[in-house]
C-alpha cells in the first residue's frame, strides 16, 4: 500500500511526549521521519521506566517508524549539519520553550529567510507570545489549568486528573493536524509557514461543549461523578464484582432497564417518568439503582442489559481491554522484531486508510542509529564522520 | 493581529469542500477542524440517517457547528440523494459516521462512491468500526462516549486509588476521533493532490481510546504490569499531584531531579534532598505516602496564588487548578485569542473556545481562526444549489418534492 505523504521529509527536533506524538502521527501517514537527539542519552525519555530490554517503552510507543540520529545543536557543526538538513526537509517540528530555538540559530525569521517552502510547527506549554509564554509545563500543570482536573471526579470529592496524558496527546494530533493543513496550503500557494501551537490552546479549545455551557449559562460546569449532566440515569455503577457503565435516558431504555431490573414500581414512579425528572431525582433514583446492581456480576448484567438493547458495558482495566475482542479483531496491537528488544508488542495508529491499519509494523530506533546514513546523504564522508565523531557532535556507538 | 486582517488572509484550507453528514460528536467535530482551518465544510442535515437535531443541543450547535454552512437534503428521498451525489461531485471530502450497511442503504458505499466521484476522499467514524466482527454493546449518540471510555480501559485509569473510576471531564474519545479524522483526511488531500484516487479513510471511536493509552499500553506490553488510577498523581513520579492549599488546590510536576531540589528549597524542606531514602524517582514512589504525608501540611499553610509564585520563583513546573470559567478567563487565555466573540442571529454576541491554530505565513501574512456563528438549518440550501448549477425553478421543484428544504422543524 501507498502511504499518503510517501515523499515528505520531517526534521524532528522534539522529544518527551507531545512532539514525538506529533511526528508519530506523520510518520504513520507515509513521512520520513529523521528525529535529532542528543548525543549523551538522546531524548530524555528513553530512560523512562519500564525498560524493555535495553529500550524504554515509553519511547517506543512514541517513536515507531522514525529514524533516529545525534547531534549536538548546540556546537557549530552540529547547527551547521542541521540547517544543511532543514534545506532537505518539508517539515521541521520543535517542541522547545519559546526562545531556544533563536538561541540556536534556528527560529522562523531567520528559516524563512533562506527555505520560504519551510513549515516550521513549534509547540510549547503556554506558547511564543502572552504572559505565561515562558512557564515550564507539564501535563498535569496543562489539564489543572485548562480545568480538565476541576471537571473529572466525584462533586463531593476532590477532583482527579484525566488518566491518560490528553494535553500532550492532543496538543501532538493538533501539531500534525497543523503540519499537513500548511502542506496543503503550501501546495496552494508555493508558501510554508510556521505554526505556533500550545498545549493550552488546545485544551481550552477542547473544553468545546463544556466551555459553551459556560458562556450560555454564565455558571461553570464542575464535574459530574460519570453521570450526565441533564439527563438520568446515565453514570457508572458498582456491581456485585466491580464497576460497570449503563446509560438508560430515553424512555425506552428506561422502560427496558425497569424491565431488566424487575422493578416495575419504577415506572409507576412519578419522579422517574421522564429523563429530566429522572435527573431532579437522581440521588435517590441512583441509591435505587446501587443496591438493585450490586446483587448480580458486571458480566451478568451487561449480558441482561445487552439482551434488551440498554447501552452498558464494564468498565475495563488497561488489560482487560488491550486484550478483549473487540480490540484484538481491530488489529491495533502488532507484534514486531525490535532490533534490541526483540520480538515487541506496540500499538499502531487508530487510522485506517484504504482498509489497511497504519503504524503497523513500525520500530522505534535505537538512538543514532541513522547518524551515518542521513549525514552521508548531505555529503558528510567518512572522515568528516569521524571528526564528529571525535568532537562529540555525534555518537559514536549506539 | 487585529480581527480585519485574520479574515482577510485565507485559511490553509482555502478552497477545500467538505460535504459532513455527521450524526454525533466526533463528526460534527472534524468538520469543526476543518472549518476553523478555512476549508468551506457544508452539513447535510434532513433525513432520518442525517443529523438527528433533536439530540443536539443549542450548546452543541454552537460549539461544534460554526464556521459551517447548512444545507437540507433528506437522503432518504431518492431525487434527495440524486441531489447529495451532485453535491459530492463539487466537493473533496465526505465526512460520515455511518456503519457500512446504512453506507449501502445511501448508495454511499465504496464501490459506488469509487465510480460516481472517484476523486472523493471519504471518511467514517463509528463507534467501533464499520463493520464490527464481535458483538458490540448497543448505543446511540448519548451513550457512545460512556461506553467507549469505560471498555477501552480510560476510565479505569481515572479516578482516586481505591474509589471509583470516572468518566473523563471531556468527551475524549469523541473529540479524539473527531481529530484523527481530520489527520487521515489531510493525509489523503496532501497525498492525493490531483492524482484524482479515491481514498478511504476509516476511524473507530474504540480504536482511538485504545490509542490514548499509549506509553501506558506499551508498559504494559513491556513488563505485563496493568497501571491503576492514581488521582491526581502518577505511576512513577512523586510529587506529581495536587495539593490542597489553603483556599483550592494547587499541582506540582517536579519530573527531574534538579526540579525535585528546587520544589524542597521552595516548601523549606531542602534537607530532604540529603536524604537518601527520598534520593530518586524509585525511591520517592515507594515512600510516597510519607512524603505526602510531610508535604500536606506545608502546602496547606498558604493560598493557591502565594505557591504559585513561591514555584515560579524557584522554577518548579506548578499551577492553580482552575474551573472551566477560571481557564476561560485566565489573561493567558484571553490574550492567546482563545475566546472570540461571535453575532448570533438574534443579535447578541457569545463566546465560543475557540480553534487554537495560529499560523504564519512566509510572506508576513498571518491567519488566526475566527469564528462565524452557526448555520440555521438548511439556511445555505438555496446558495449551495445555485452554485452547483441549479437554477431558481429547478430548486423550487427540488423544495416542493421535498428533496430538499430551507428549513428544518425542530
Amino acid at each position: 500500500m501507498s502511504l499518503p505523504l510517501k515523499g515528505i521529509r520531517v526534521l524532528d527536533l522534539t522529544r518527551m511526549f507531545a512532539g514525538p506524538c506529533a511526528t508519530e502521527a506523520l510518520a504513520d501517514l507515509g513521512a520520513e521521519v529523521v528525529k535529532v537527539e542528543e548525543p549523551r542519552v538522546g531524548d530524555p525519555t528513553r530512560r523512562n521506566l519500564p525498560l524493555w530490554g535495553p529500550e524504554s517503552a515509553y519511547y517506543m510507543s512514541l517513536n515507531r517508524g522514525k529514524k533516529s540520529i545525534t547531534l549536538d545543536l548546540k556546537s557549530p557543526e552540529g547547527k551547521r549539519a542541521a540547517l544543511e538538513l532543514i534545506g532537505t526537509c518539508d517539515v521541521l517540528v520543535e517542541n522547545y520553550r519559546p526562545g531556544v530555538m533563536a538561541r540556536l540559530g534556528l527560529d522562523w525569521e531567520t528559516l524563512s529567510k533562506v527555505h520560504p517552502k519551510l513549515i516550521l510547527c513549534s509547540l510549547s506549554g503556554f506558547g511564543a507570545t502572552g504572559s505565561l509564554r515562558d512557564k515550564i509545563s507539564f501535563d498535569l500543570v496543562n489539564q489543572a489549568m485548562a480545568g480538565m482536573i476541576d471537571i473529572t471526579g466525584d462533586p463531593e470529592q476532590r477532583p482527579v486528573r484525566i488518566g491518560v496524558p490528553v494535553g500532550d496527546m492532543a496538543g501532538g494530533l493538533y501539531l500534525a493536524v497543523a503540519a499537513l493543513a500548511a502542506l496543503r496550503a503550501r501546495d496552494r500557494t508555493g508558501l510554508g509557514s510556521w505554526v505556533d501551537l500550545a498545549l493550552h490552546d488546545v485544551l481550552i479549545s477542547l473544553l468545546s461543549n463544556v466551555a459553551q455551557r459556560f458562556f450560555s449559562t454564565g455558571e461553570t460546569p464542575t464535574r459530574t461523578g460519570s453521570r450526565h449532566r441533564d439527563l438520568a440515569p446515565q453514570g457508572c455503577y458498582r456491581a456485585n464484582d466491580g464497576w460497570l457503565v449503563l446509560s438508560a435516558v430515553t424512555d425506552e431504555d428506561w422502560q427496558a432497564l425497569v424491565g431488566v431490573l424487575a422493578a416495575p414500581e419504577l415506572s409507576e414512579d412519578a419522579r422517574f417518568v421522564t429523563a429530566q425528572s429522572r435527573k431532579k431525582y437522581e440521588p435517590i433514583l441512583d441509591d435505587i439503582l446501587e443496591k438493585r446492581l450490586q446483587e448480580c456480576t458486571v458480566a451478568q448484567w451487561s449480558s441482561e442489559f445487552a439482551k434488551v438493547g440498554v447501552a452498558a458495558a464494564p468498565v475495563n482495566s488497561l488489560k482487560t481491554a488491550l486484550e478483549s475482542p473487540l480490540v484484538s479483531e481491530r488489529e491495533i496491537i502488532f507484534t514486531a522484531e525490535h532490533p534490541t528488544v526483540g520480538p515487541m508488542r506496540n500499538l499502531a495508529s487508530p487510522l485506517v486508510l484504504d482498509g489497511h491499519r497504519v503504524g503497523t509494523g513500525g520500530i522505534s530506533p535505537v538512538l543514532g542509529a541513522d547518524t551515518a546514513s542521513v549525514l552521508r546523504e548531505i555529503g558528510y564522508d567518512d572522515e568528516a564522520l569521524a571528526k564528529l565523531a571525535d568532537d562529540g557532535v555525534i555518537r559514536t556507538t549506539a | 493581529m487585529d480581527a480585519d486582517r485574520a479574515a482577510a488572509t485565507p485559511g490553509p484550507l482555502a478552497g477545500l469542500k467538505v460535504i459532513e453528514l455527521a450524526t454525533a460528536r466526533a463528526g460534527s467535530f472534524a468538520g469543526t477542524v476543518l472549518a476553523d482551518l478555512g476549508a468551506d465544510v457544508v452539513k447535510v442535515e434532513g433525513g432520518q440517517y442525517a443529523s438527528t437535531p433533536s439530540s443536539e443541543s443549542d450548546d452543541d450547535r454552537l460549539a461544534f457547528d460554526r464556521n459551517k454552512r447548512s444545507v437540507v437534503i433528506d437522503v432518504e428521498h431518492p431525487t434527495g440523494r440524486e441531489v447529495l451525489l451532485r453535491l459530492l461531485a463539487h466537493s473533496d471530502v465526505l465526512l460520515d459516521e455511518y456503519q457500512t450497511d446504512d453506507l449501502i442503504r445511501l448508495g454511499l458505499d465504496d464501490t459506488t462512491l469509487r465510480d460516481a466521484v472517484p476523486h472523493l476522499v471519504h471518511c467514517s467514524v463509528t463507534p467501533f468500526g464499520a463493520a464490527p466482527i464481535s458483538e458490540t454493546p448497543k448505543v446511540d449518540s448519548t451513550s457512545a462516549e460512556l461506553v467507549v471510555q469505560a471498555l477501552s480501559g480510560n476510565m479505569d485509569l481515572t479516578g482516586d486509588a481505591g474509589g471509583p473510576p470516572f468518566e473523563l471531564g471531556i468527551p475524549l474519545s469523541d473529540l479524539g476521533a473527531g481529530i484523527y479524522a481530520v489527520i487521515g483526511v489531510l493525509g489523503a488531500v496532501v497525498g492525493g493532490g490531483t492524482s484524482g484516487r479515491h481514498s478511504r479513510v476509516e476511524v473507530a471511536k474504540m480504536d482511538v481510546a485504545v490509542a490514548l493509552l499509549s506509553y501506558m499500553a506499551v508498559g504494559y506490553f513491556a513488563d505485563g504490569d496493568s497501571p491503576t488510577r492514581v488521582g491526581t498523581g502518577h505511576a512513577t513520579i512523586f510529587p506529581y499531584n495536587a495539593f490542597r492549599a489553603r483556599d483550592g488546590e494547587v499541582v506540582v510536576a517536579p519530573f527531574t531531579q534538579r526540579f525535585w531540589r528546587n520544589f524542597c528549597a521552595a516548601t523549606g524542606r531542602a534537607d530532604l534532598t540529603q536524604v537518601d531514602t527520598y534520593k530518586d524517582f524509585a525511591s520517592r514512589i515507594r515512600e510516597k505516602e510519607v512524603l505526602l504525608k510531610l508535604f500536606e501540611p506545608i502546602l496547606a499553610q498558604k493560598t493557591v496564588a502565594e505557591w504559585v509564585e513561591i514555584f515560579r520563583q524557584a522554577d518548579v513546573p506548578a499551577g492553580p487548578v482552575l474551573t472551566v470559567q477560571g481557564a476561560l478567563e485566565l489573561a493567558h487565555t484571553v490574550e492567546r485569542e482563545l475566546t472570540p466573540s461571535f453575532l448570533l442571529e438574534n443579535g447578541q454576541y457569545t463566546r465560543s473556545a475557540g480553534s487554537p491554530f495560529k499560523f504564519h505565513y512566509a510572506d508576513g501574512t498571518s491567519y488566526v481562526p475566527t469564528v462565524r456563528r452557526p448555520p440555521g438549518r438548511g439556511e445555505d440550501t438555496v446558495t449551495v444549489l445555485s452554485t452547483m448549477g441549479h437554477d431558481r425553478g429547478e430548486i423550487a421543484e427540488l423544495i416542493a418534492m421535498g428533496a430538499v428544504s430551507q428549513k428544518m422543524e425542530r
